[in-house]
């Protein structure tokens, strides 16, 4: 069972009813992907046990010896 | 000039200090915060203009297409996908970006527009509000922003900003002249603040600080202002009065109580950015 926690306004709680239902159900994944302000941690003095990076789009890279400066666009 | 208002946090007061301020300094307000525009709720202007905010998407002429896959392959964004024999076109995907009609050898693609938001403007008092809203369930925010930010007249502006510090804060970043960063004093609050004084330092953008929810004790956010030689234009206090007023949809500037408090701000703001 997945159960998300959202509000539509920010500064509701959202993190804060995680936190505090999480701990009360017990035995269950605490998943924070506010990821641009992730704060859920911030509850727990803990350690990171992994970090990687995460890759999403690519970048455009150009080749000046080819390039010919169109501006197609 | 335009002076943004943003925070890190959500929910810190970005739109309480920017409709107030607005109000008190007598400048334009603009909720760029699209998918979740508040600011209306509180100035309750008249509309004067409604106007869409289109995006274009790829449509593709079966009868032309020889279903290469070089439209798929070109699209970063996972808009197009060849599936057996058709290709699938995803529109809340497209970036608008036209390399699938570059790639398309049979010129079996052109463009068709839609709606993905719109932007509204009006007037409170003496003063213009802008602000576009986001249709439910858009992926995209940065069209709708930009549209409303590039179409302002040449006025003083508050841009009242979408919380977090991703491509909808950057996007606004890039049409004003200085910030102000709204926390308040809590882990929580400073934690997302650092995110966005970064931001702001990333982009060469002068600003200053707001504390809302202020007890008047020293706290964490007004360490960090100390330490780092941060601006603190001001405080909303932590009060059940500024409470109850917010939560009624009204101004705290039209309030005797806390009128004073946003003279002093505006006037500390104009002085900090020479306006």
């Amino acid at each position: 069972m997945v159960i998300s926690v959202l509000s539509g306004k920010g500064g509701t709680g959202k993190t804060t009813v995680v936190a505090a239902l999480s701990e009360l159900i017990k035995n269950v994944i605490k998943v924070d992907c506010d990821v641009d302000a992730p704060n859920l941690y911030l509850f727990y003095k803990g350690m990171d046990v992994e970090k990687k990076n995460f890759y999403g789009g690519k970048k455009a890279k150009i080749n000046k010896s080819l390039c010919i400066e169109c501006e197609i666009w | 000039m335009n002076i943004a208002i943003l925070s890190g946090k959500g929910g810190t007061g970005k739109t309480t200090v920017s409709t107030n301020l607005a109000m008190t300094l007598g400048v334009s307000y603009v909720d760029c915060d699209v998918e979740e525009p508040n600011g209306f709720i509180f100035l309750n202007p008249s509309i004067q203009k409604r106007e869409d905010v289109f995006v274009e998407y790829p449509v593709i002429d079966q009868k032309k297409c020889v279903l290469c896959g070089a439209c798929a392959k070109a699209c970063q964004f996972n808009a197009l996908a060849k599936a057996g024999k058709e290709i699938v076109v995803f529109e809340k995907l497209c970036h608008d970006c036209g390399a699938c009609r570059l790639a398309c050898k049979a010129d079996a693609l052109s463009y068709v527009k839609r709606s993905i938001g719109k932007l509204e403007s009006g007037m409170a008092k003496e003063i213009n509000c802008y602000r576009g809203i986001l249709n439910v369930g858009e992926p995209m925010a940065v069209p709708v922003i930009r549209k409303l930010l590039k179409e302002l007249p040449k006025e003083d502006h508050l841009v009242d900003c979408p919380p977090g510090t991703s491509c909808n804060v950057v996007t606004a970043l890039k049409y004003v002249d200085a910030a102000i960063l709204v926390t308040e004093p809590s882990e929580f609050g400073l934690h997302d603040l650092k995110m966005a004084v970064e931001l702001v330092k990333l982009y060469n953008i002068p600003y200053g600080i707001i504390i809302n929810k202020d007890d008047g004790q020293d706290n964490m956010v007004k360490t960090f202002c100390k330490a780092n030689e941060v601006k603190l234009f001001g405080t909303v206090p932590y009060s059940m009065e500024a409470a109850s007023l917010y939560s009624k949809g009204m101004m705290l500037c039209e309030n005797d109580n806390h009128k004073k408090n946003f003279i002093n701000m505006a006037e500390k703001i104009k002085e900090a950015f020479t306006w």
